[in-house]
């Protein structure tokens, strides 16, 4: 079934590639150009720049094919407006003076990695191929959507991004729908990753009251009955998975939201200006981290019982479970833009609510109860056998009576401040302005605990985690312009976490008639903490891109 | 009688040789084409780009009469409210439009404000391009899709398809009793339809009718976000095109941000799309839209017989050249980082004063660009409702022998004026947010 579905995309591509010609022409259904549709097809290639290190698995080698992506976007949009005066079926919305219309976009993505790659991938496959196959292959109704409109209140019902707030690259109101990092991960851009939500959105223009204007109040519902999916967790040995030690894969566990009411996301936002310089906007809304929260697990059943104690003597009784409780954020942004420099600044802050966080003592207090003390030949045969050094976790023994790890909540405070300039360095471009985007994001823990850490173990320990501070700070900065009438152009986007980590990635993109062509270089340098956990992922990645309209 | 016709020749011959930038025009008479080989013939007639286009062999010129009086083409708010506009209002320092009788902000403006243009006027060529905007206003709320496309001398680069929709906040008299809290002049939208990657980024532009900045705002499918926009960047090339946002109608700019001149008036040739009159049809209300009767551009670069350059009409379409009253006027950005040093537009100085062409110099006063928006006179069939519209945009870069060009109305893209499917809720930042996907 899957392979049918699969080749009639497949020709489906085709017809439209022979249909189209190469001006950017929408191309309509009907005269009155009210039914659009359009598509892209595009591939994309990484190759491994670097060598992995520490628990990164599989293992990658410099000039080994981590991602060859191809994705297939069909697009239609039809206007119903016209439709609405002349379709009987159509008329209690005339009869309302109600105008809509709708979106659809359908998606085939496959990684073609599993088939084509080096014997790491395909070994990796083998390993998991059920879930493996899923992964690496989708077609779906990736949105879909209608949308609404009488006088001040529009509502738009289906599938949909939604995104508040003012910052780029880190979300901080703009956590609405998932993101999916299991295919480029933190080289990503931010808006491939959004995975859209089957959603009810609505808003109210209120106009103007006392000194604010374009007052609108906006709220979106996303009912867990219908839609109650998380951020995906990158499968164990796929290139962007996050760098764990081998022993935890056969006890990892994730568990998403059950699909039910409780498991809603919802939200409301207002908005307005005051004068005609300053944007801004409050929200609140409840939804769930793109991070599991991990913690140990015992399956008391599988315990040794000894004389009224119980003893953890098997792996098997341990299970490391990563869940997604919901979280509510408070905030607000404001944008303002300033004459005299000629620059608009944003700003962001919002507070999270009871925010799962990671404190190896109590997220794994497995590992911190009571013990069994066993003498050190004991310990080297029981090492033999299970295959696993009990003192690698710090352990000089059994655990007794072990306990489920628990999740520690905390509210956590985060911010940004940032600018957008566009200025003219000459020297460089005389024809086209650059664009700089300065970001400073920072980070406060309310009843901070020191032992807070990030949950990836630094190698070659299992229990040593790298901490978390009470404040943390990050800095982002894009700079890009263009050449050549616009058909070429350089972006160079750079991250920096204050406690010493970079992110560099320029990309130069390229327009030839409906092809464009990127090439992206990637590369993570620094200490291993924040996206410093993918500090041994430096890549390079070829991507072309048809646009058939 | 005699005395005073030779003084006023006598006068007008000092007039022509002291003014910078004048020149004696040539005569030229209807149905010669210029070319190569005599294009003396208008020198001083058409913009110097123009001229040299012609020298070089990339383009002939042909002189024509049109089939209709250009000046009867003026809406008709242009024309109910000439007379009494006539020297009812004035520019204050800061180049905000004042009531002449009590020297106050204008309340309501209907039709054009500056009907009569003084050539002594220090003001004049503010007043002008003032006139060139609200001229668009008395078409009430436009919405014209239109494509532009990347030429080069090996043909078709690339292209975009868009719209954009107006929205008159002044100038349109049916206005006149919408409350307008926030003084604007008007709004208007810029919406990318193709291509793939690009569509859906739209631009919401507020102009107001004080001297504050624009308000800018752009929707990007990328971030998902209505992002606020410096109105700083108007000169900055828009995607890479051979225009920026202050070249759309010939000129876009806020008329207090730059400093106006106006050189001369005289006698020039203009270019038209069409020599007779384009139908337009109503569609209901008021609405008016062109029909699928206007042909599209064939340019020539898509023919092989070609011998101008690339981005112009083929001969089958050649564009009419008419003899009209011009005034040039050169204006310069008060912003010092503003991309382009002085620019020179030409203007018809009765048609309803439309801006068509206009010379770009770089801010060291060499020039760099040309750029022509042709229009062309429509009516419906019972001549209730008359316009004149652009249709044709051809922007040079000479530097880089390059061009941009819009292909306007035509069959393809049915342009619509006073659409009354618009909502002034439509601009509002609630509205705008409606487009995003």
């Amino acid at each position: 079934m899957k392979s049918r579905i699969w080749l009639l995309g497949a020709v489906l591509l085709g017809l439209l590639l022979s249909v189209f010609h190469r001006e950017a022409q929408a191309f309509y259904i009907d005269q009155k150009k009210t039914l659009q549709f359009s598509a892209k097809v595009q591939s994309r290639a990484t190759f491994r720049l670097q060598e992995w290190e520490g628990y990164t698995y599989a293992r990658a080698e410099v000039g080994d094919l981590v991602q060859w992506r191809n994705l297939a976007l069909i697009e239609v949009n039809h206007d119903l407006r016209e439709l609405t005066n002349t379709l009987d079926i159509l008329w209690p919305l005339k009869k309302l003076e109600i105008e809509s219309r709708y979106h659809i976009v359908g998606r085939f993505m496959y990684d073609a990695l599993y088939n084509v790659g080096s014997d790491k991938f395909k070994y990796v496959r083998d390993q998991d191929p059920e879930n493996i196959d899923n992964f690496k292959q989708a077609y779906d109704l990736w949105e879909a959507y209608a949308d609404f409109v009488r006088g001040p209140l529009f509502l738009r019902i289906g599938r949909q991004n939604l995104a508040w707030g003012e910052t780029d690259l880190f979300r901080l109101l703009d956590g609405i729908n998932p993101l999916d990092n299991t295919f480029g991960g933190p080289f990503e851009d931010l808006d491939d990753r959004r995975i859209p939500l089957w959603m009810l959105k609505g808003s109210c223009d209120l106009g103007s009251l006392g000194p604010f204007a374009s007052l609108v109040l906006e709220g979106f519902w996303v009912p867990g009955t219908w839609d109650a999916r998380v951020a995906p967790f990158a499968a164990v040995g796929t290139p962007y998975s996050a760098p764990l030690p081998e022993l935890f894969f056969p006890a990892l566990r994730i568990n998403t939201p059950a699909k039910e009411m409780a498991s809603s996301r919802w939200g409301v936002r207002l908005q307005g200006m005051v004068g005609p310089n300053l944007n801004w906007s409050v929200a609140h809304y409840k939804t769930y981290l793109d991070q599991p929260a991990l913690r140990s697990v015992v399956d008391q059943s599988k315990l040794m019982q000894v004389g009224g104690n119980a003893l953890l003597t098997s792996l098997d009784a341990l299970l490391l479970e990563g869940s997604f409780p919901s979280v509510q954020v408070t905030g607000g942004s404001l944008s303002f833009f300033e004459s005299f420099t000629n620059t608009v600044f944003r700003g962001e802050v919002a507070w999270f609510w009871d925010e799962p966080v990671f404190i190896p003592e109590e997220s794994l207090s497995t590992f911190w109860g009571p013990t069994v003390s066993l003498p050190p030949a004991v310990l080297d045969l029981a090492a033999e056998i299970l295959g696993v050094d009990v003192r690698d976790l710090g352990l000089d023994g059994l655990p007794l009576n072990p306990q489920n790890g628990q999740i520690p909540k905390k509210d956590i405070l985060r911010f940004m401040i940032g600018f957008d300039k566009q200025l003219w360095i000459r020297p460089l471009n005389r024809k086209s302005m650059f664009m700089l985007s300065m970001q400073y994001f920072g980070q406060w823990v309310s009843d901070y605990d020191d032992r807070m850490a990030q949950p990836a173990p630094i190698y070659p320990d299992l229990l040593v985690f790298p901490g978390l501070k009470e404040y943390e700070n990050s800095i982002t900065a894009i700079l890009n312009t263009n050449y050549m009438k616009g058909n070429l152009n350089p972006q160079l986007a750079l991250a920096y976490d204050l406690r010493g980590a970079w992110l560099v990635q320029p990309q130069v993109n390229f327009i030839r008639g409906p092809f464009r062509f990127m090439v992206q270089y990637s590369a993570i340098v620094g200490n291993f903490t924040n996206f410093g956990l993918f500090r041994d992922r430096d890549q390079i990645s070829f991507i072309l891109t048809y646009l058939l309209s | 009688m005699r005395f005073i016709t030779y003084s006023s020749l006598l006068l007008a011959c000092l007039w022509a040789g002291l003014c910078p930038g004048s020149t004696a025009s040539a005569d030229v008479q209807a149905g010669e084409i210029i070319d190569e080989s005599n294009w003396e013939k208008v020198e001083g007639m058409i913009p110097g780009s123009v001229l040299n286009w012609i020298k070089k062999g990339d383009y002939t010129l042909k002189v024509d009469d049109l089939e209709y009086d250009p000046k009867a083409y003026m809406t008709n708010y242009d024309k109910e409210h000439f007379e009494p506009n006539k020297g009812k209002y004035e520019f204050d320092d800061e180049g905000v439009i004042m009531e002449v009788k009590g020297g106050k902000p204008a309340d309501f403006i209907q039709g054009i404000p500056f009907p009569e243009i003084g050539l002594d006027d220090p003001k004049a060529g503010a007043k002008i391009a003032t006139n060139h905007y609200y001229h668009t206003f008395t078409e009430g709320n436009i919405s014209f899709p239109f494509q532009f496309r990347w030429v080069g001398r090996t043909g078709l680069e690339r292209s975009v398809e868009a719209a954009i929709h107006q929205y008159p906040m002044d100038g349109y008299p049916p206005r006149k009793e919408v409350k307008n809290k926030e003084n604007i002049e008007r709004y208007s939208i810029l919406q990318i339809v193709a291509p793939y990657d690009i569509a859906g980024t739209n631009m919401l532009l507020w102009r107001y009718r004080d001297a504050r900045p624009d308000s800018t705002f752009a929707y990007v499918p990328a971030i998902r976000r209505v992002r606020r926009m410096s109105p700083a960047n108007r000169s900055d090339s828009w995607i890479g095109a051979d225009i920026c946002a202050d070249d759309a109608w010939c000129i876009d700019g806020k008329v207090s941000s730059f400093t106006w001149k106006l050189l001369r008036k005289q006698d020039g040739l203009l270019p038209y799309m069409f020599k007779k009159v384009q139908p337009i049809e109503k569609s209901g209300g008021e609405m008016c839209a062109t029909t699928q009767q206007t042909p599209c551009w064939e340019l020539n670069y898509e023919t092989n017989d070609a011998q101008t350059a690339p981005w112009f009409p083929t001969e089958k379409n050649k564009l009419v050249w008419a003899k009209r009253p011009v005034y040039v006027v050169e204006l310069k950005a008060k912003d010092p980082y503003y991309n382009y040093g002085k620019q020179r537009i030409w203007v018809d100085a009765e048609n309803a004063i439309v801006v068509v062409m206009k010379d770009i110099y770089d801010r060291a006063d060499e020039y760099w660009k040309c750029a022509w928006m042709v229009w062309s006179a429509v009516r419906t069939d019972d001549g209730s409702v008359k316009a004149i519209l652009p249709g044709y945009m051809v922007a040079v870069d000479e530097r880089t022998d390059h061009c941009t060009m819009l292909q306007g109305y035509c069959k393809d893209y049915i342009w619509k004026i006073y659409d009354d499917s618009q909502k002034e809720r439509n601009y509002s930042l609630a509205g705008f947010q409606r487009l995003a996907k």
